[in-house]
């Protein structure tokens, strides 16, 4: 496997500067950094806590979705949908309350192989990863193509910025097809397949059924192809054990040798 | 009770004693909560801690039990890790090293299947170098043999702790469950055979539904409950117990902050390990010993260990 990129975390007491409803169900946090920390890599993850959270004790593991890129990085965005009591307490939370991060945590996604052009699939929320990496590789020559599928239109989060950036073209898919192909964001990848030959690596994130799927097509074309995973967490920095997944060489703890894994490794 | 007062610039000892292996103070983290030191190293300092107890470690590697391996619930967590862990050979080879260059003392905490295992793992570990003491986990809620099977019945703990004794000549901690009809009893029978300390308690035998799926969230289908959850229920443990014996006791069970790690101390902890803590806020331990000294200070009381069994009836 391809040597992935990690650094030191640092556990500091955060602030909201900025907290933004996108969407009936969305949400995208900044949070300011009393001290710098980095450098910080696309596909990092940090775990956060807030105060008061009652019989909520376990911290929760958010990718980090935006931030300056720089060796020192002053804040961090981070994108949510609720899902339960933890992401629902988040979204109330009000501007200048403080925040406990622990970050940067993981490994990154590495750098496209020499001479290969990255596309990127995106399945609803998981455009949250991926959205630093394309802001990284947006300077680089080769041209970028993004697959981004959700369940409707109202789910294709941060697409107005996506769709600003010139250097990249941008294929949408929807289940009940409000914008772009109706249909599941893996049936983009067909019309993708004759691209002459042109080498691509993949780099995905999404819900699980999705990246199965992508895991596959790129087995098939035998495409280099990255993903970003989420589990469940207690501790973030590989002591508990509790986030593994199933490889092929066994259980690998998705906070230290992920989240970002080698689709061909896992075992679906 | 004392008053409050200004002790000026008195700094108070918190140094204790489990059998012959002293520490600088009696926090520690619950094994399986720390991994092997290294991962918490960036996060916090090693030297400051009274132990770093390990990951337990068993002969073989151990694969663990399937995912997903936690869950939260009320002010607690449940964990059906399984005893995931490298084995002793790796342990000595890739893990150990590392937690030699700090000079906390290092607990290796460790397992077996069967009571020979547990023989040989304390020989194997004691030739170590660098090893302080050895806790031997009896009471796992997440394997199907050992662990808690070793815990259950006072004769099992008294053999296996024989087996133990007389295979190292290291300090034996013997790490106990609550779930047992007589804590004191069990405890009494580790103690006959040449424990050196008990830690009370391991995670409770628990588990969680999906209401949706109607399946169990575990893996494991069941798992061990921690957190502030189970701290009631671990002091009371650790007040029973030392009523009987005379072994130095380490509380461990829902320890977040000074107070809950004072609190052992007053019924009768010796020392302290803090284990889910870690995760929600990893300079737990730290902040721990901090506490504690910072209220010795504002006590005027000058050794910890005036602190120990000082429960007011």
């Amino acid at each position: 496997m391809a040597k992935m990129p990690m650094g030191n975390p640092t556990y500091l007491r955060g602030q909201i500067r900025e907290r933004k409803r996108i969407g009936s169900l969305y949400h995208r946090l900044r949070i300011s950094l009393p001290q710098p920390i980095g450098p910080v890599l696309p596909g990092q993850f940090a775990m956060l806590k807030i105060e008061g959270g009652g019989s909520i004790i376990l911290p929760r593991p958010f990718s980090i979705h935006n931030f300056e890129e720089g060796e020192r990085v002053p804040w961090l965005d981070f994108l949510f949908k609720v899902v339960g009591k933890g992401t629902g307490l988040l979204a109330e939370i009000s501007v200048g309350s403080p925040i406990m991060v622990l970050a940067p945590l993981g490994k990154g996604f590495p750098a496209p192989p020499r001479g290969y052009k990255p596309l990127f699939i995106a399945g609803g929320m998981g455009i949250a990863p991926l959205f630093p990496l394309i802001m990284r590789m947006k300077s680089s020559s080769s041209p970028l193509c993004l697959l981004y599928g959700a369940k409707s239109q109202g789910d294709l989060i941060c697409l107005s910025e996506l769709l600003d950036l010139k250097e990249i073209t941008i294929k949408i898919a929807t289940e009940d097809g409000t914008a772009g192909t109706k249909g599941m964001v893996t049936e983009l990848l067909k019309g993708d397949d004759d691209d002459g030959g042109d080498q691509i690596v993949i780099y995905a994130c999404g819900p699980e059924p999705m990246l199965r799927a992508v895991s596959k097509f790129a087995a098939e074309h035998k495409k280099p192809c990255w993903i970003s995973l989420e589990r469940r967490m207690a501790c973030g920095v590989g002591a508990c054990l509790g986030c593994v997944v199933e490889t092929k060489r066994g259980y690998k703890r998705v906070c230290r040798e992920g989240p970002i894994f080698e689709a061909r490794e896992i075992l679906w | 009770m004392r008053p409050e007062r200004y002790y000026g610039e008195m700094m108070p000892s918190l140094k204790v004693k489990l059998g012959e292996l002293e520490l600088q103070n009696p926090v520690m983290p619950a094994a399986g909560t720390f991994g092997y030191g290294e991962e918490y190293s960036s996060l916090i300092e090693l030297n400051r801690l009274g132990a770093i107890v390990t990951k337990g470690v068993s002969l073989a590697p151990q694969e663990g039990n399937p995912p997903p391996r936690i869950w939260e619930t009320w002010g607690g967590m449940l964990n059906s890790i399984g005893l995931h862990n490298v084995g002793l050979e790796i342990f000595a080879k890739e893990k150990l090293p590392f937690l030699r260059r700090s000079k906390t003392p290092i607990i290796v905490n460790f397992f077996g299947h069967t009571i020979d295992e547990y023989a040989e793992s304390a020989r194997r570990l004691s030739d170590l170098e660098g090893v302080a003491a050895l806790e031997a986990n009896l009471s796992c809620p997440n394997i199907k043999e050992g662990g808690i099977h070793f815990g259950g019945k006072p004769q099992t703990v008294a053999k296996t702790t024989k087996m133990i004794r007389r295979s190292t000549k290291l300090p034996i901690i013997i790490k106990l469950s609550s779930n047992v009809s007589d804590i004191k009893e069990v405890a009494i029978a580790a103690e006959g055979e040449g424990a050196d300390a008990i830690s009370l308690i391991n995670s409770i035998p628990a588990m969680a539904i999906d209401l949706e799926t109607r399946k169990p969230v575990l893996g494991g289908i069941t798992g061990g409950l921690s957190g502030p959850a189970i701290k009631p229920i671990a002091l009371k443990a650790v007040w029973e117990v030392a009523s009987k014996a005379k072994v130095p006791l380490i509380g461990v069970g829902g320890i977040m902050d000074y107070r809950d790690a004072l609190e052992f101390l007053i019924v009768g902890a010796t020392a302290v390990q803090v284990g889910t803590a870690n995760f929600i806020n990893p300079k737990a331990l730290l902040e721990i010993i901090e506490g504690i000294e910072a209220f010795l200070k504002r006590k005027g009381i000058e050794d910890i260990t005036e602190m120990i069994g000082s429960l007011e009836l």
